[in-house]
């Protein structure tokens, strides 16, 4: 019999995404890019979520009802800081 | 009732957040959340568990197979062929998500009082953009760097964990389970060395708007990495305890819905915290 693979490959493509997205980001927040840099890094930040709870969470396994409302409250977190930011002060 | 009740107080709670920036009210939902959430996780122990008349003998195996098979052709599925938890299987065909409704709940409640607290950060800031730009200036960018792989790769180990449960493979996933109680512990030990840092420089809660933030959104993200990292330990001692099986694993799914729930909250607020203040 064979033996089964201890380490899945899914959760580990989504662990190495999440890293190099965090390492981006990460970078980007010492870039002197002006106003425009929260883009970006907020961008980057929602896909992150997203990969941790469609992967991580299996959300890619449930209801559609549950996978429109995680993405619709995400969306409107970043679009609402998004443009909080990029608000004059 | 117990939840219509809870979302009304978040939500009213979370609107004044937003709309007035009032620390207080910040606090106050999430005590209000943290509240809701003890009792939902009690319930949800209580609720995961099957329960029979005290006294009785514990049901022989071609009962429980036969009623997982009654309750999955209910739901449109043979539930003889795919675990009765396989994420990829059921979910998809019924309202009920991986982890179980009442856990999904929860994380829907805590997402909406983290986003209530980070947009009343972001309202903040832009009233006192100096003192947010000084605060930003005063964190420790490295470690925060550090702490967010810290948890991205506790998520890892968990999911890993899950995965080998599924594959009936209970010793690697006690092990996958151990690796993100450590990645949680790491995490708390790192937030510790961070907070003691800002307590020596006085930059305490009262120190000045940004601060009052920093330490009430990261402080009760820390209860939660606390919370999770307990019950990821009680999980792990029923998987050591043979007490899941890849055809029962309600109770591991909503403990590692939870403890992503940990990374899911930091991803957001590390970038507006950290990052961007």
């Amino acid at each position: 019999v064979k033996p089964l693979p201890t380490i899945s490959l899914a959760p580990t493509a989504t662990w190495v995404a999440l890293v190099l997205l965090t390492l981006v980001s990460y970078s980007l927040g010492d870039a002197p890019l002006g106003r425009g840099v929260p883009t970006p890094i907020l961008a980057g930040a929602l896909v992150k979520a997203s990969l941790v709870g469609f992967m991580f969470m299996e959300l890619r396994a449930a209801h559609v009802v549950w996978k429109v409302a995680f993405m619709v409250l995400l969306l409107t977190l970043g679009i609402a800081l998004c443009l909080l930011r990029l608000a004059p002060g | 009732v117990l939840l219509a009740l809870a979302v009304v107080l978040q939500i009213s709670l979370g609107g004044l957040v937003v709309t007035m920036g009032v620390p207080i009210a910040l606090a106050s939902a999430h005590q209000a959340n943290g509240a809701l959430v003890l009792v939902l996780l009690v319930a949800l122990l209580h609720a995961a568990r099957p329960s029979r008349p005290a006294g009785s003998a514990p049901p022989d195996m071609t009962t429980v197979m036969a009623d997982r098979s009654r309750r999955s052709t209910v739901s449109g599925m043979a539930g003889n062929v795919a675990p009765a938890s396989d994420a990829a299987g059921e979910g998809a065909s019924s309202l009920e998500p991986p982890g179980g409704v009442l856990v999904w709940l929860v994380i829907f409640i805590e997402l909406l009082t983290f986003a209530a607290g980070l947009l009343s950060f972001a309202v903040s800031r832009n009233g006192e953009p100096a003192v947010f730009a000084a605060g930003r200036g005063a964190l420790n960018q490295p470690l925060a760097l550090a702490n967010t792989i810290v948890l991205l790769t506790g998520g890892w180990t968990m999911a890993n964990g899950l995965a080998s449960l599924r594959r009936c493979s209970v010793e690697a996933s006690g092990r996958w389970m151990m690796g993100a109680i450590a990645c949680g512990g790491l995490f708390l030990a790192l937030k510790s060395v961070e907070y003691a840092d800002k307590l020596r420089h006085g930059l305490d809660l009262h120190h000045d708007t940004f601060f009052t933030f920093y330490w009430l959104l990261t402080g009760f993200h820390v209860l939660h990495v606390l919370a999770a990292v307990a019950i990821l330990g009680a999980l792990l001692r029923g998987v050591r305890a043979g007490r899941y099986t890849s055809r029962d694993l309600l109770d591991v799914e909503s403990g590692a819905a939870f403890w992503h729930l940990c990374d899911l909250i930091w991803l957001l607020l590390y970038p507006t915290v950290y990052l961007l203040a």
